[in-house]
Parts: structure tokens; sequence; C-alpha cells
């Protein structure tokens, strides 16, 4: 019998609360949607996730800590898909293997 | 292959019981270090790939099919339930991380598993991921030519007490004898 073992880890924070009454439904489809609109680089839609969480810290679902804590740095921007022009993540990451090659 | 994983399902109870694992306390991720830790100056990104599964009368779906993390970043992501029937149903939802080596770095914040949610009826539900890629995988030789990662995860039904408010409402699915196994005893897997 195979004994490798995945690994499973308690996530950090626990659970998330249920948000029962979709108060914050709106700000997730507008992440969403932005995902989709820049090639699923999540970057671009910082701004989205940020608001989620305040959004939950608002309506009592999460509690209430500096975003800092959740991850996000100061002075973050919505970047353009970093992955714009590449056909997809592995064609990045050759240009970029090369890019720093040459340097 | 996925039945090899979520074989054993008293796993859960591992995880259900109280917070420290083991025993142990863990101090909290300081994510600012983290998000800071400049590993080498490589410039890889990762695509995470989103899959469900659910064992019990709940629709879930991850809400989107990938996204492109570089390693560091914590990244949010979306997953929805909804219960078919017209009765509460509590469910706990396990996950599974591919390759088997990305998951030593596939950290968690937040979610929504290991403990039981509860979805009245016919609720339809977001359930958020918060999570980052630690920049060591960048070192992992095994890793090097990693592009994607998939998370999957898939919800059973719970073993619990609909709660008082609930009782008029019968239970969903009787529950059966489930054969137990000992998976974990005294700090040691028996298996």
């Amino acid at each position: 019998m195979d004994k490798k073992r995945s690994i499973v880890k308690k996530p950090d924070r626990g659970s998330f609360l249920l948000d029962h009454n979709s108060e914050c439904t709106s700000i997730k489809n507008k992440y969403l949607k932005c995902l989709k609109k820049h090639n699923n680089d999540h970057l671009s839609c910082r701004n989205y996730s940020k608001e989620y969480f305040i959004c939950r810290m608002d309506k009592n679902l999460l509690e209430r800590q500096d975003l800092n804590e959740l991850g996000f740095k100061e002075n973050e921007l919505d970047q353009d898909s970093r992955i714009k022009n590449f056909k997809d993540v592995y064609s990045y990451n050759i240009k970029m293997e090369n890019k720093n090659k040459l340097k | 292959m996925f039945g090899l994983s979520f074989a054993f399902v008293p796993l859960y109870q591992l995880f259900c019981q109280s917070t420290g694992y083991g025993g142990t306390t863990k101090d909290k991720i300081d994510l600012k270090k983290i998000v800071d830790k400049k590993v080498n100056d490589k410039d890889r990104m990762i695509e995470i790939h989103f899959t469900s599964q659910a064992n019990m009368p709940w629709t879930f779906k991850p809400e989107q099919k990938s996204i492109i993390v570089k390693p560091g970043e914590t990244v949010l992501a979306f997953y929805r339930a909804k219960n078919l029937l017209n009765k509460p149903l509590i469910g706990i939802a396990l996950y599974h991380v591919l390759p088997d080596e990305a998951g030593l770095y596939f950290n968690k914040i937040q979610c929504f598993c290991f403990e039981e949610q509860m979805l009245n009826a016919h609720e339809e539900i977001d359930l958020p991921v918060l999570f980052f890629i630690d920049p060591d995988i960048l070192n992992d030789s095994r890793l090097t030519n990693l592009e994607k990662i998939t998370l999957s995860y898939i919800f059973f039904e719970s073993d619990s007490e609909i709660p008082e408010e609930y009782h008029h409402l019968s239970r969903a699915i009787t529950p059966k004898k489930k054969m137990r196994f000992k998976l974990y005893e005294n700090n040691r897997y028996l298996i």
C-alpha cells in the first residue's frame, strides 16, 4: 500500500463565519468579474479583495484587524494582469527565467 | 485517486476537535514576514486550479476555475454551496492539494474546512478561502518546473446533531453505522 501521506493542515485562523445574509456577495461578484477580465491574475484585483475583507469586518463577519495582518501591503495598487502578454503561466516563467539569466 | 485520499472519513474528527492539534499551540503565522520574504529573485508564477466534490445533497462548486499567483502573495478565492433539500444540513469539508509535495507550501489562513457548516433549507452561501503559497517553494528542487497546483475540496455530511431550534425537522440522511478506522493514536499514525 502506498505509504505516502499527504499533508493536510488546519487553517491558521480557522473558519470564516458564514455570510448567511449575503451581505458581502456583491463585492465578491465584483472581485470575480475582475479576475475574469484580468486573465485570473489576482494582483489586478487587489482592491476588491481588500473591499471584501472590509465589508466582512463592517458586518461583523470577521474580526477587526489591520489589513496588513491579512497580507495586504501599504499602497498596493491594482495592476494590469502580469500574464496579459503571455499565453499561459508556463510561457511567462520561461521568459522571466531567460530574462534573469541575461542580467 | 480521490478515493485513496478521502477514504479515511474519520480523519475529520481529528481536526474537528478543539484548537490545538496534538496539544500544540502554534503561533499565528506572521503574514507581514511572509509577504516581505525575498527568495532569490525568481519571478515565477503558479496557477492554482480549484475543484470540488460533494458527497451529500449540496451543490458545491468553485467560483473561479483558476487564479494566477506569485508565492508569498495572499490570495482570496471562493466556493459556493447550496443545500438542495428542504431541511437544514450540516457539512464538513476536507481539502487536498496536488501535487502532494506542494501541500507543504500551501498555507490556508482562513477557510471553511474542518469545521462544521450548517446550511438552512435551500440556502446558498459563499465560501471564501484565504491562502498563500510559501515562497520557499521556489527553493524546492522537486518543484522547479511546477506551474500548476490543484486545490480540491470535498464536503461530507456531518454526524452531528442539528441544533435545538431545528429539531422538528428530520435529518436528511439517517446515519448508518460507519466503519471506523483508528487512524491515529498517541501522536503516531497507525496505518
